[in-house]
């Protein structure tokens, strides 16, 4: 697993780099002109959405490599070789709570000023956001191959979309955050219980498309 | 873990149907210390045989053990003790020769660094250099290297050396010489380029249409099989079950046969040729079988 982690991991910092760098400027962008504190859970949650389709860019840069078929006759088991890219995708929410708190930060330092309720909710949705996304991605992938899931994945979008236009418009991010504690709670919950699910379902897509 | 067997690679009756093609009840052993090569046309279903000893396709039916064990029950040891080198190269164009020492190591227990270095370096393939920048020799070359540095116990080739230049396929060819110098070591190599598996194979299998069809020793079937040439009116005189196919030209027929020796002692007016692998896995495709000695 250790290898095929590695290979991952290699494959997207050459890709990905310039990816977040234009992110984080656009943060940056989102912060000083448009939505200060707001600005950051948006910039997060567009960096989540990012961080949500890598295992796309992953399955699809194995599949172009022909490595598909190699990694099966490498001493991995199918459920590593499946929970390799489970395991990038928490990191790569784990990676988007890390800028969120370098855009926190900046924010910070841009505005003096902090707001401990966007903290927490720009922490946490970090984290969800991609494991969400990820979770219903993989196993489309799996099933249908890159192309398909791809376009099957858009209508995921369409809630994510909400949550990011809900925090533009006040009205709506306050009604949630009044509750944001049960709301955040809830979300980190259904993640984890939804990547688990994913995960074991994409085990057996995986199986069955071999035989 | 110390593995005890006789043959690498052990297939009993094989059976896979796709749509338009089966493979039917394929046998065979593939002693230890050997090199096997693995002949037939494009689609005569080389690579599914391939496929179903890696199960990576699911069979029909059959039974396939490799180190005398079953893979389903066994699978991380056998993999653990076998190298693969596909047709396509199967590596991401933007890795490096350095980065996938990187990987292989923390996949393979036994991988030796050194030896992938070695071999590296000998062939001067440049390290920092993204792999998609190598030309299809160079990768192929990098694949075998890759396979070797794992220190596997049996070598799967599919189709690795189509489309390379001589050079490189003899490098390759040498550096299969030098992994079998070891008794232990076992190669099991397809290719459709029968010149490459006259020169390094001991063992000679060939498939057509799903079924195999030869399976000998290389220097028996090159010294047993002949091509008989006979003019149209001699044709008649040959028994049928002496020919195993033949080919209409214009003026005369080819014959194939399985026993070059006897066959000239018995035919003493006509001539009896050498047959190349490539002759007879072409009469196999082209040539005519069991239709009796008819004009």
């Amino acid at each position: 697993m250790q290898g095929i982690l590695y290979k991952d991991f290699s494959v997207l910092l050459k890709q990905i780099k310039p990816v977040f760098i234009l992110l984080l400027i656009a943060a940056i962008g989102f912060i000083i002109y448009k939505v200060p504190h707001f600005g950051v859970v948006i910039a997060s949650m567009m960096v989540g959405l990012t961080v949500g389709m890598i295992p796309i860019y992953f399955i699809q840069s194995d599949e172009q490599a022909n490595w598909k078929k190699y990694e099966l006759t490498l001493p991995v088991s199918k459920f590593s070789l499946v929970g390799s890219k489970y395991l990038v995708q928490i990191m790569g929410a784990v990676f988007t709570v890390l800028f969120s708190i370098i855009v926190l930060i900046l924010e910070h330092l841009i505005l003096k000023d902090v707001n401990l309720t966007i903290v927490k909710t720009s922490l946490i949705l970090s984290f969800v956001g991609p494991i969400f996304l990820g979770s219903f991605i993989i196993p489309l992938a799996i099933k249908f191959g890159t192309q398909k899931a791809r376009f099957m994945g858009m209508p995921l979008l369409f809630p994510l979309v909400f949550m990011i236009s809900s925090f533009e418009d006040g009205n709506i991010a306050i009604n949630i955050l009044n509750d944001y504690n049960s709301f955040l709670l809830l979300s980190i919950a259904l993640s984890l219980i939804i990547i688990l699910v994913s995960y074991f379902f994409s085990v057996s897509l995986f199986k069955d498309k071999l035989s | 873990m110390e593995l005890a067997y006789d043959n690498a690679i052990e297939v009993k009756g094989l059976n896979k149907k796709y749509k338009n093609f089966k493979l039917n009840n394929v046998s065979f052993n593939i002693p230890k210390g050997r090199i096997v090569g693995f002949i037939g046309q494009n689609g005569a279903g080389k690579s599914t045989t391939i496929n179903a000893i890696l199960n990576l396709v699911e069979k029909d039916s059959g039974d396939i053990k490799l180190f005398g064990m079953d893979y389903s029950k066994n699978s991380m040891i056998i993999k653990e003790n076998i190298g693969v080198v596909f047709d396509d190269f199967n590596f991401h164009d933007i890795l490096n020769v350095k980065e996938l020492d990187n990987i292989f190591k923390r996949l393979y227990s036994k991988w030796d660094a050194i030896l992938y270095n070695n071999y590296v370096n000998s062939f001067g393939l440049p390290k920092n250099q993204n792999i998609g920048t190598f030309s299809k020799g160079m990768k192929m070359k990098l694949g075998v290297i890759i396979a070797l540095a794992q220190k596997p116990k049996l070598l799967i080739m599919d189709e690795a050396t189509t489309g390379l230049d001589v050079g490189a396929r003899n490098d390759i060819l040498d550096l299969l010489l030098e992994f079998i110098q070891d008794e232990e070591h076992t190669v099991f190599f397809s290719s459709h380029i029968t010149n490459d598996l006259e020169k390094i194979a001991d063992y000679i299998l060939i498939i057509h249409d799903g079924e195999i069809i030869i399976y000998d020793e290389k220097d028996k079937i090159i010294e047993n099989f002949g091509i008989l040439k006979s003019k149209k009116t001699d044709f008649e005189k040959i028994d049928s079950e002496d020919i195993v196919a033949f080919r209409r030209n214009e003026f005369s027929y080819e014959c194939l046969v399985s026993n070059k020796e006897k066959i000239q002692n018995k035919y003493p007016k006509m001539i009896v040729d050498n047959a190349t692998l490539d002759d007879i896995l072409l009469f196999y495709i082209k040539g005519e079988q069991n239709a009796g000695n008819s004009l």
